[in-house]
């Protein structure tokens, strides 16, 4: 199912007057993807996922479902699974109690069963009760997940991984149209994470459910998402294909969000069609009118080179190996430092000059406001 | 090296907590240990006569008097009205009004505050105003009631109900159900604070999660505040029992130290307790604090028993996972 924002704002009201936490937010969720939303804490990633469950409403604007305008629909009648950032697992229910709780106590759903036990007794001349139909479809669910083991057990007996994965299967077994995950990984150890991730990403694809997926984590939503919206302080940055918004960011923000070493940023000016930052010409031919400009470059889009445009003339001051790649951190000029990925630093010691360039089209000007004025 | 220390001497520290916990111990033995060691003697010591500590052997007779004995029997009918209709109907009425302060957020604090009022106000004081609100003339409900052309209604009155059973049974329905407005609003204050901070220990995402899930809100309260809040029904449950079971400031503020109303010689609204401290009043006559005494551990009795069996059943609905 499509899920559409048109020009959302959603504002809570404080102690002493409001504040915003969406901004006139027009997004497309297309049907069977999974969106990651992404953005530091408090930029409104959390109220966009509840408004799509309706646990809270919009203060303007409104949110569809393909052609449905559930704006101001009650959560129950909107088909929405939702897992929390902390599984809010049922603790005196048993797992497969928590599973089977949407089936049997949602009216709504209970409709729909009995309707495919009906279309199930005919075609298999089977005389399946409802009651065994709900444990078939908690086993099914749980064998999807992998917890089928762990059925009798409570929530509190069970490894984190587990419980989220319980989690999930109470989410998916009553086949929601939209799955929405909040922070479905921040409780997670490092290991399990990227595994659970994974993990979702085969359910969410056997599924093919529209999902969304909160995160403030961008490795995760990178990973796993087919797109990722960013936002900051309620208002969308930016919308698209992860590869394409790493590597096109539209503004300062996101160029600064995105990436697992930050991207090198370099404050200079525009003087004559020529960038300068620390009294060097760093790129003679930039087709911009003179201002200040912000120069922000990845370091893993920098390798060493004698004849590049642009090139820098760097002295190596650290280097720190974090598992299978190692930091070059670089003296620029007295300010600033720049930062090379590499895979290797065997031939580099620190002392070391280098001349260093770009890889084409990687370099990223922003003016005085953040935005992307060019791109090289 | 304070590790090593203590290696060595394992036993000093032992010494050491019991040396701390002795003053408390003191405590506890002479006057919770021995009172009723000595109350279980006493209660089975025949005419014994308290001033000069003389008796004649030993006997169980106080207690089949004791359960012989009208007022003893109207004594148990009266506290378990209090600890089996007053107590759950305080309860279901707490945990209903604590749903309806935990769902608001305007004034939830200064209603909070108003039901906690009846905790810190005198019983004695509380009582007689009651008293007062019910009184047959002057009272504020006869009052209200005129409002609607209603006759007086004769609240806390005993006249002519020593000849008549009729009238007699009229009195003592009147007088029980003051003493359950008196218990619903008393008792509910305690309770409400105690229901209160339990739902807000319950984790709202539960209750998001069965709401995305299409849940009924009397199937959120029943499958799952209920059972989370549990632990404290269970603690409000048995505190409020016990204390019930232990009632008799309520009943002396309401109905005065005769136990019912005026004109009524048979005590009428006495309690247990109020039979144990109308025995210890009698205590120059032979054998009264020796049934002051049985009665006593008769109530001790009950209340272990009661509780023990409550106990014994929320295994079966109290979660405390």
């Amino acid at each position: 199912m499509e899920v559409r924002f048109e020009s959302v704002t959603k504002k809570f009201p404080m102690k002493k007057g409001e504040i915003t936490a969406v901004n006139r937010l027009d997004l497309t969720i297309d049907s069977g993807k999974l969106v990651g939303l992404l953005g530091p804490s408090g930029c409104g990633k959390s109220t966009c996922l509840f408004m799509i469950a309706g646990v809270c409403q919009p203060t303007s604007g409104k949110l569809w479902f393909d052609d449905r305008d559930v704006t101001t629909l009650s959560p129950e009648k909107r088909g929405v699974g939702m897992v929390f950032q902390n599984y809010a697992l049922y603790p005196h229910l048993t797992v497969k109690q928590n599973i089977e709780f949407p089936l049997v106590n949602s009216k709504e759903i209970r409709k729909q069963l009995e309707t495919k036990l009906a279309i199930h007794n005919k075609t298999g001349n089977g005389k399946t009760k409802l009651k065994e139909f709900v444990q078939q479809e908690v086993l099914r669910t749980a064998r999807l997940v992998e917890i089928e083991d762990c059925l009798d057990r409570k929530p509190f007996e069970l490894s984190g991984g587990q419980q989220q994965r319980v989690a999930i299967a109470r989410t998916i077994v009553k086949q929601p149209s939209i799955l929405l995950l909040d922070e479905p990984l921040s409780n997670l150890d490092a290991r399990l994470r990227v595994q659970t991730r994974e993990e979702i990403r085969r359910i969410q694809q056997m599924t093919g459910i529209t999902t969304v997926f909160v995160t403030h984590d961008q490795e995760e939503a990178l990973n796993i998402c087919d797109e990722i919206a960013i936002m900051k302080k309620g208002i969308l940055q930016q919308f698209g294909n992860p590869q394409a918004v790493y590597d096109y960011p539209a503004n300062r923000f996101t160029a600064g969000f995105l990436g697992g070493t930050p991207i090198n940023m370099l404050d200079g000016e525009i003087s004559d069609g020529k960038f300068i930052a620390g009294g060097q010409v760093i790129l003679p031919d930039v087709p911009i009118a003179d201002q200040p400009v912000t120069a922000g470059f990845r370091p893993e889009n920098l390798y060493v080179s004698e004849n590049g445009t642009p090139r820098f003339n760097l002295e190596v001051v650290e280097m720190y190996r974090h598992g299978g790649i190692t930091v070059v951190t670089t003296k620029f000029d007295a300010d600033n430092a720049i930062r090379l990925v590499k895979e290797r630093s065997d031939n580099m010691t620190i002392g070391d000059r280098l001349m260093v360039t770009v890889a084409p089209g990687m370099l990223y000007l922003f003016d005085s406001n953040g935005a992307k004025i060019w791109q090289q | 090296m304070a590790a090593m220390k203590r290696d060595r001497n394992p036993l000093s520290d032992d010494r050491k907590a019991y040396f701390y916990l002795l003053p408390a111990f003191v405590l506890l033995v002479i006057f919770t240990v021995y009172p009723v060691i000595n109350t279980i003697i006493t209660s089975v010591k025949l005419d014994y006569r308290f001033l000069t500590g003389v008796y004649n052997g030993f006997s169980f007779g106080h207690y089949l008097d004791i359960l012989r004995d009208k007022t003893f029997q109207r004594a148990c009918l009266n506290t378990a009205f209090i600890a089996f209709i007053c107590v759950p109907a305080s309860l279901i009425t707490a945990l209903v009004t604590a749903l309806l302060l935990n769902s608001i957020k305007a004034l939830r604090n200064f209603l909070t505050t108003l039901y906690y009022l009846p905790q810190v106000t005198n019983i004695i004081a509380a009582g007689m105003v009651f008293a007062l609100l019910f009184h047959t003339n002057s009272g504020f409900i006869n009052l209200v009631l005129g409002w609607f052309g209603m006759d007086p209604v004769p609240w806390i009155s005993g006249v002519g109900i020593a000849g008549s059973a009729d009238l007699y049974t009229r009195s003592y329905i009147r007088c029980l159900f003051i003493l359950f407005i008196y218990s619903l609003w008393q008792g509910l204050s305690l309770k409400v604070i105690l229901f209160l901070s339990g739902l807000q220990n319950i984790n709202p995402q539960y209750r998001q999660a069965a709401e995305i899930d299409g849940t009924s809100q009397w199937n959120i309260f029943r499958k799952i505040t209920f059972p989370l809040l549990s632990p404290v029904t269970m603690y409000v449950l048995i505190t409020s029992v016990i204390t019930a079971l232990k009632s008799y400031a309520s009943v002396v503020a309401l109905f005065g130290d005769s136990y019912g109303p005026i004109g009524d010689n048979s005590k009428m609204m006495i309690t247990i307790v109020g039979y144990i401290i109308d025995s210890l009043g009698d205590y120059l006559s032979p054998g009264a604090i020796s049934k002051a005494s049985a009665a006593a551990f008769i109530l001790l009795l009950i209340i272990v028993i009661l509780t023990a069996l409550q106990f014994y059943f929320s295994k079966k609905w109290v979660h405390y996972k």
